[in-house]
């Protein structure tokens, strides 16, 4: 058990790299990757010179599911990122303060987590006639609750220690108790927290830009290329079968790994 | 036939290495026998290894014996799942984790008992009857009642199934000292009643010394000592033995020093060659290095190439007189008619508390768990409101250098994400002192400088308690509040703090206001003492006033209590 744990690193660490390379430099890896070819059409996977076969517009499957990469990932990074930095501000003073700001925060919190997330990211890009990063900010207000909740706990857990009290009767002020004594402390499980979201945001990110929100036509994305290859599925398989794996696959390792962080700060922490 | 429990060659391997080595362990029927050691020595991996409950990654090795049952401990805990909580019963330290909060306690009582005699009303009873407790309890959750009285029932539920052997870990050491020596005495009667085994595992020489009839003494995984009762530690042959012994600190009288053993306990499997305490032993030589000795000799067993004889002489310990309390001076903080209720419905935690502290004196604060010493500390030091009284300072100089504190648990006392220097040079800054005086500051503490570098996790816990004492007097404060501040810590390193604490107190002027349920410890630091029950002094007086002639019914019953001292 503990060494199948301990191969987790590696088993994800491989897929998420290559990913990474190919959102980094898929301009320099495929650089003709939308490039249209009316004549060739569609042909199935193992075509000579087509890996995966091309879609109805010709283009190479394979080259568009790696310059799909970036759009695919990054946006749910961002959306990470960004609900995390929400939750650590919000969470750390509702935790730490406590009292009216505490309740007023996680009422907030409580409405926004009371709202469907893909429900509403339809309806509000759907209004203002978003594109991709609309869709990406209005995905950081859905996600920042559940992170706002969660720092706030570690916070409180924080507070009750004998060592948030000894800062107290040093007379330290409450910014720096706060953001000097028991951030650091909760930082470690922010960050395995912010992993899982972004395989989630990944999750919800390829979803909405499969229902024709997010990125705008002709732009390469794992969740639109899905869509657009629905009707190819007997004549090319690999269309749909290669961007499906890579969100599986992205989405499943991100979690693994954020899994197993989580884990080891928890082994950590008894240890401690 | 009933020949008692006999363990031999047990070897306990945990993922980092041995955590016992080679422990041989024989029970009669109607015995007692202790097993004493710090943390870290493998009295309780023994237990557990004894019933099957090892934790995930540590295996053991080994025979067992009960009576003609012999079980191969390599076989894996289901070897012994036919003797567990049937013919070997365990009795847990810590009475509220291990009961289970959502069954009544009757049912758990009788839970390992044929399913006719679960229910009957009659047999819970007489279970109930055994161990003092009313009728009632059966129906009760464990929640409902007190701890000694949780216990009590833990007990019924371990003998419920009549074991020959009854393993005791640790099983009074969360009780206050009162509750401790009923529940001690309990087990005595229970066990000559039935004639039973009893295994007692404990960290507290006072009680291996007052009720056992064999004690073996473990350090380090290794067992270094074994003999009759409290012969061990009156005539010690281990340096171990008797380092522990001497650093106990006795009730009778005060020492100018305690002597303490230095150091701290290593883990078992960080010892690769040699006698295992040779690195902290001051008789110990270059055989002692590099040969392990075993364990030799019959009535009386000592591992160790260089044992203390009978005719050595005992080094003489150097009594001092206790402190006179400081009339003259003036006082620092009084505090009058402190009062504090935590719910409308709760009993007061504070009633009508007026206590003074004059500078530079050592004042005691003595009580057991929810007398309220923890909360007037608190409220003094301004962690806690209260609801009504006074507290006037006869100085006037921010809160910082008035009072600090040092807490019970070092571990969660330090800032796990700030190393050592970082901690240190914020308290300075706290109390307008210049952060150069950080490696001064650990040489103050008896730590090297090169710990300022470190993060708490990589220090013991008594050097984390000397970092968290170093922090306490860095604003140079007038008034240093310690909570229990050597009651999670083992018997040896304790010493170490202690002579700490006074030599701090004596160098720098600070008057201490020391809180602690161990009336013995309290001696060694305190000119004066104040009693405290249900969140009320009842007694006060100079130390050894107090000590000698006790008023107080309370104060009476607590120095009863306190086990073989």
């Amino acid at each position: 058990m503990t060494t199948r744990r301990s191969l987790i690193p590696f088993v994800t660490g491989i897929p998420l790299s290559i990913i990474a390379i190919f959102v980094l430099a898929s301009r320099w890896i495929v650089p003709n990757a939308t490039q249209q070819d009316i004549m060739t059409g569609v042909t199935a996977p193992g075509t000579a010179g087509h890996l995966f076969g091309t879609d109805q517009l010709g283009r190479d499957i394979g080259q568009l599911a790696i310059a799909g990469a970036s759009s695919a990932v990054v946006g749910p990074i961002v959306i990470a990122l960004g609900s995390m930095m929400i939750g650590i501000l919000l969470g750390t003073f509702a935790g730490y303060m406590g009292g009216w700001l505490d309740l007023l925060l996680s009422k907030y919190a409580d409405l926004l987590l009371a709202l469907p997330t893909t429900l509403v990211a339809l309806v509000v890009t759907g209004l203002i006639d978003g594109g991709y990063w609309v869709t990406v900010l209005v995905l950081i207000m859905l996600f920042s609750p559940t992170d706002i909740r969660m720092i706030r706990g570690s916070v409180i857990a924080q507070t009750g220690r004998p060592y948030i009290e000894s800062a107290k009767v040093l007379g330290l002020s409450r910014r720096r108790i706060m953001f000097r004594h028991i951030l650091p402390n909760v930082l470690p499980v922010a960050f395995s927290t912010m992993l899982l979201n972004v395989a989630f945001a990944l999750v919800s990110m390829s979803a909405l830009s499969f229902l024709g929100l997010g990125v705008g036509p002709g732009v390469p994305d794992w969740g639109r290329q899905l869509s657009d290859s629905r009707d190819l599925i007997d004549r090319n398989w690999g269309s749909v079968v290669l961007p499906a794996m890579l969100i599986i696959i992205t989405a499943a390792a991100i979690n693994l790994l954020g899994d197993w962080l989580q884990d080891r700060f928890e082994q950590r922490a008894v240890q401690r | 036939m009933n020949r008692g429990l006999t363990l031999s060659n047990l070897v306990v391997t945990g993922p980092a290495g041995l955590i016992v080595t080679r422990m041989d362990l024989h029970v009669e029927p109607g015995q007692t026998v202790a097993l004493v050691g710090e943390s870290g020595s493998g009295k309780s991996m023994t237990a557990k290894a004894m019933t099957g409950l090892l934790p995930r990654g540590v295996s053991a090795t080994g025979n067992l014996q009960l009576d003609d049952t012999v079980i191969d401990l390599s076989e894996g805990p289901t070897a012994l799942s036919h003797l567990r909580g049937k013919r070997i019963s365990l009795l847990l330290q810590n009475p509220f984790t291990s009961l289970s909060p959502v069954h009544r306690c009757g049912e758990q009582i009788t839970a390992t008992l044929s399913p006719d005699l679960r229910r009957s009303k009659d047999e819970i009873r007489r279970r109930l009857d055994e161990v003092d407790l009313p009728e009632r309890v059966a129906r009760q959750f464990p929640f409902e009642l007190s701890g000694g009285m949780r216990q009590r029932v833990a007990l019924a539920a371990s003998l419920a199934s009549n074991p020959q052997i009854l393993i005791g870990d640790e099983p009074t050491t969360a009780l206050d000292v009162t509750t401790q020596r009923e529940m001690l005495n309990l087990l005595e009667r229970i066990q000559q009643e039935r004639n039973m085994s009893l295994l007692l595992i404990t960290h507290d020489l006072g009680v291996a010394r007052e009720r056992a009839d064999k004690i073996l003494v473990m350090y380090a995984g290794r067992l270094v000592e074994s003999g009759h009762g409290s012969d061990v530690f009156t005539h010690a042959q281990h340096p171990y033995t008797a380092g522990l012994r001497d650093s106990d600190p006795p009730l009778e009288h005060r020492l100018i020093e305690l002597p303490a053993i230095a150091g701290s306990v290593p883990h078992p499997w960080e010892v690769a060659i040699g006698c295992v305490f040779a690195p902290r032993c001051n008789r110990a030589d270059d055989h002692c290095r590099s040969d392990a000795p075993e364990l030799v000799g019959t009535a009386s067993q000592v591992a160790c190439w260089k044992p203390i004889t009978q005719i050595e002489e005992q080094p003489t310990l150097q009594i001092a007189h206790d402190v006179a309390p400081q009339n003259s001076k003036d006082p620092l903080v009084v505090l009058t008619g402190l009062s504090q209720r935590f719910t409308p419905t709760a009993p007061l935690a504070l009633d009508d508390v007026s206590l003074e502290i004059r500078a530079g004196e050592a004042v005691g604060i003595v009580g057991e768990s929810g007398s309220g010493k923890t909360t007037l500390a608190r409220c003094l030091i301004g962690l806690q409101s209260f609801d009504s009284g006074t507290i006037s300072w006869s100085i006037d100089v921010p809160m910082a250098q008035r009072a600090q504190i040092v807490f019970q648990d070092p571990t969660s006392a330090l800032n796990p994400a700030m190393t050592i220097g970082a901690t240190l040079a914020e308290a300075l800054r706290a109390g307008q002192r210049d952060k150069s005086e950080v490696e001064s500051l650990l040489h103050l503490v008896g730590l090297p400088s090169e710990y300022a570098n470190r993060r708490p996790s990589g220090l013991s816990g008594g050097e984390q308690q000397r970092v968290a004492i170093a922090r306490a007097i860095a604003p140079r404060p007038r008034l240093l509040i310690c909570d229990e501040p050597v009651s999670s810590l083992d018997v040896s390193v304790q010493a170490q703090i202690l002579n700490l604490m006074n030599s701090l107190l004596r160098d720098l002027g600070i008057a201490l206001l020391f809180i602690t349920h161990d009336l013995a410890v309290v001696r060694q630091v305190a000119s004066r003492v104040y009693v405290m029950n249900n969140g009320k002094v009842v007694e006060s007086g100079a130390m050894e006033e107090v000590l000698l002639s006790p008023q107080h019914e309370y104060t009476r019953q607590l120095f009863a209590s306190v086990a073989g001292k």
